[in-house]
């Protein structure tokens, strides 16, 4: 149980932190237009790149340490989509850190792309391999299903991300730039509720329901989906932005959750290892924290550029 | 090229790459962490500068380290998945504390020293940094418990052919881990102070207008280089304790050269150690009427450490084959059934990937290295950070 916890809540915490950094990332060259502006919006990234991708780090070495079946089953046969996820994630990484690095428009321009480029890919591959681990592990009878939920669920990984990571930027900036971020958001609202409740639809009509508890998840997917953009619409019209951000995170964490229960990963643990873990939770967690809230405001003349 | 030769070849090259980097990260870490401290105490403009110029380096470096070790991590299931059914539990749970815990804490912490810097106080700011080194020693205590183990198996039974953890701390005490780590560490440190040595000896010869600062470098780095050297050489010797005869004598020509070489090297910078540390006192090297060639030869022998760390992790990991788990599992029943063509396909992919930003990023690294300390980015006031042509856009009262 404690293990399933940790993965679960290792994933999902990746999910939406680093989320919101795809989403920026994905955006970048429409939220600022100027070099200027995307310094800004980089700036505004800054301390949340490596606070958000280490969720997944710990995720993988948990599933590394605690779930070895299902990480041998899930990258036998997602072998691509893996190659793919890190491809994504290196670039992603490498263009954050070296666009910066050296003056020329040209140099800036192109790290640009590769951001841009990049963190579509990201939640592209990693939600074709969340669905891709619901259909394939076991393979279920249906070609359809193993096809077409893979592809919603990477599609609505990128919608997901997208609102994320609008919003996150319309609250770590202001001006225009914070204008544009909210429009985007709003723009992306409808397609994520749409793309969630879609896999969700699909789901529930291609692979045959085994318990009541599988019968629930996907209305609760379509639930939060909807609901959190019922929530963070005005909110956004409003520029009550804090609310808009937490009402996003939970639409994007409660699917993930959804997902991860419908899996029922089965641990393989070591007797000791799970308490030592659980212990420094608290840890961790007060750890990014302090993060959190020493950058909660938008970029000031304070804030320290470095990417 | 075989399934098996072709996991083996992109793991090594993938570990390659990341271990090059990492011996940057531990090993420049402590001298960041020292100029900050000396920064604190004494608010000294020098001291600051060092901390930033260092910094940087530390920080571009660093860049491709996470990256390259994102790649390993995933390695082990994609195609060594025999190793995690039959000791997963024991090899896992040291990869799962360094991945969630040490890594997790260095990381979130060095977000927060370098977005942190004018929002922090400066003890606290210092602190924060002193963690992300102590965190990064800690992961790297962590692997080599993991990769110790798969050298020297202690601390678990086999049942029904799946290892089993029975005793946490024959595990962890391993001398297979901890002699070995004293060891990684002295070759981290002394890579590190071989980058110090040899940016600021070229500096230094160039006359480039730092003098100050890279004297007081330069004498950080011999010293962090000294204990570094010791350490190295000391703890090296000591791994033979628990390697057999036949692991001494070198069981294939690849090895025993890669020891060779590596043992003479190390003895080389163990002797160049104490001359250097002679001409530390009263800062007799610059003052040597020849001190130009002195310089000149500090920065040509700068990749020396790097090329020995490479030796000697050569020799370590080719020395256990054909095991994966040294009598427990060979490689070639852990490798995964993908097909060779798949492999070299991930492998020309993710090696290609690797290879192209790491030579991007040495090319940066050489730059900012050349450039010196005049205005780093690190640390600079938000309106001095970037270029010209990026104007920030805030509000007018942004809080």
């Amino acid at each position: 149980m404690i293990w399933t916890v940790l993965l679960v809540g290792a994933f999902a915490g990746w999910a939406v932190l680093d989320g919101m950094n795809q989403g920026l990332g994905a955006t970048l060259r429409q939220v600022g237009r100027t070099p200027g502006e995307r310094r800004t919006v980089l700036t505004a990234l800054g301390p949340f790149l490596l606070a958000g991708e280490v969720w997944l780090v710990a995720a993988a070495g948990v599933l590394l340490a605690g779930f070895h079946d299902l990480e041998r089953d899930l990258v036998f046969v997602a072998y691509p989509l893996v190659i793919a996820l890190l491809v994504a994630w290196v670039l992603r990484d490498a263009g954050v850190w070296l666009r910066s690095r050296r003056p020329g428009v040209r140099w800036r321009a192109g790290w640009e792309r590769v951001i841009v480029v990049a963190s579509v890919g990201l939640p592209l591959s990693a939600g074709a391999l969340l669905g891709t681990a619901l259909v394939w592990l076991p393979p279920q009878p249906s070609l359809t299903a193993r096809i077409v939920v893979p592809v919603l669920t990477a599609l609505s990984a990128v919608a997901v991300t997208r609102v994320l990571g609008t919003t996150f930027v319309a609250v770590r900036t202001s001006g225009v730039l914070r204008e544009r971020a909210t429009r985007l958001a709003l723009r992306a609202l409808p397609w994520s509720a749409g793309l969630l409740a879609a896999s969700a639809i699909a789901y529930v009509v291609l692979v045959p329901a085994d318990g009541p508890v599988t019968a629930v998840l996907p209305p609760l997917v379509v639930l939060a989906g909807s609901g959190s953009a019922l929530v963070a619409r005005p909110a956004l019209a409003t520029g009550r932005l804090h609310r808009a951000l937490g009402a996003v995170a939970v639409g994007g964490v409660l699917p993930v959750v959804a997902a991860a229960v419908a899996l029922a990963p089965v641990p393989s643990p070591a007797p000791t290892l799970e308490l030592v873990l659980l212990a420094c939770v608290p840890v961790l967690l007060t750890v990014q924290a302090w993060v959190w809230w020493t950058f909660r405001h938008p970029v000031g003349p304070r804030d320290a550029v470095f990417y | 090229m075989s399934a098996v030769d072709a996991a083996r070849t992109q793991f090594a090259l993938l570990a390659g790459f990341h271990f090059l980097f990492v011996l940057v990260t531990l090993g420049l870490g402590p001298v960041v962490a020292i100029f900050q401290t000396r920064w604190a105490v004494t608010r000294l403009d020098v001291h600051q500068y060092a901390t930033r110029f260092w910094g940087q380096l530390y920080l571009v470096n660093y860049a491709l380290g996470i990256v390259a070790g994102i790649l390993l991590e995933l390695q082990f299931g994609l195609h060594f998945p025999g190793l995690l059914d039959v000791a997963g539990e024991v090899f896992g749970a040291p990869l799962a504390v360094e991945t969630m815990v040490a890594f997790f804490l260095e990381s979130t912490l060095l977000g927060l020293w370098v977005f942190g810097w004018h929002q922090l106080n400066r003890w606290v700011h210092t602190a924060v940094f002193w963690l992300v080194v102590v965190t990064g020693y800690a992961s790297a205590f962590a692997v080599m418990v993991a990769n110790g183990f798969l050298r020297n198996p202690v601390g678990y039974e086999l049942r029904d052919g799946v290892a089993h953890i029975t005793d946490s701390a024959a595990l962890v005490l391993n001398p297979a881990s901890v002699l070995s780590l004293g060891h990684v560490i002295g070759a981290c440190l002394l890579a590190g102070a071989f980058v110090v040595i040899g940016v600021s000896a070229w500096h230094l010869r160039r006359q480039t207008g730092y003098d100050e600062l890279f004297q007081r470098s330069l004498r950080t780095g011999v010293v962090v280089g000294a204990v570094g050297a010791v350490l190295a050489v000391g703890f090296g010797f000591s791994q033979f304790s628990y390697l057999g005869d036949d692991a001494a004598a070198g069981q294939s020509p690849v090895v025993g050269t890669a020891l060779g070489f590596m043992i003479l090297g190390g003895f080389a910078l163990f002797l160049g150690a104490f001359p250097m540390l002679g001409l530390m006192v009263g800062g007799a090297l610059f003052r040597l009427p020849f001190r130009n060639a002195v310089y000149g030869f500090l920065t040509a022998v700068l990749p020396v450490p790097f090329v020995l760390a490479i030796f000697g992790w050569l020799a370590r990991e080719i020395g256990r084959q054909p095991w994966i788990v040294v009598g427990v599992l060979r490689t070639s029943d852990a490798t995964s059934t993908h097909s060779a063509t798949t492999v070299l396909v991930s492998l020309a992919v993710l090696v290609g990937l690797v290879a192209v930003l790491a030579v991007i990023d040495w090319v940066l690294l050489a730059r900012l290295a050349r450039l010196g300390p005049g205005s780093p980015t690190l640390g600079a006031p938000a309106l001095h950070a970037r270029e010209p042509d990026e104007h920030l856009t805030f509000a007018e009262a942004p809080r």
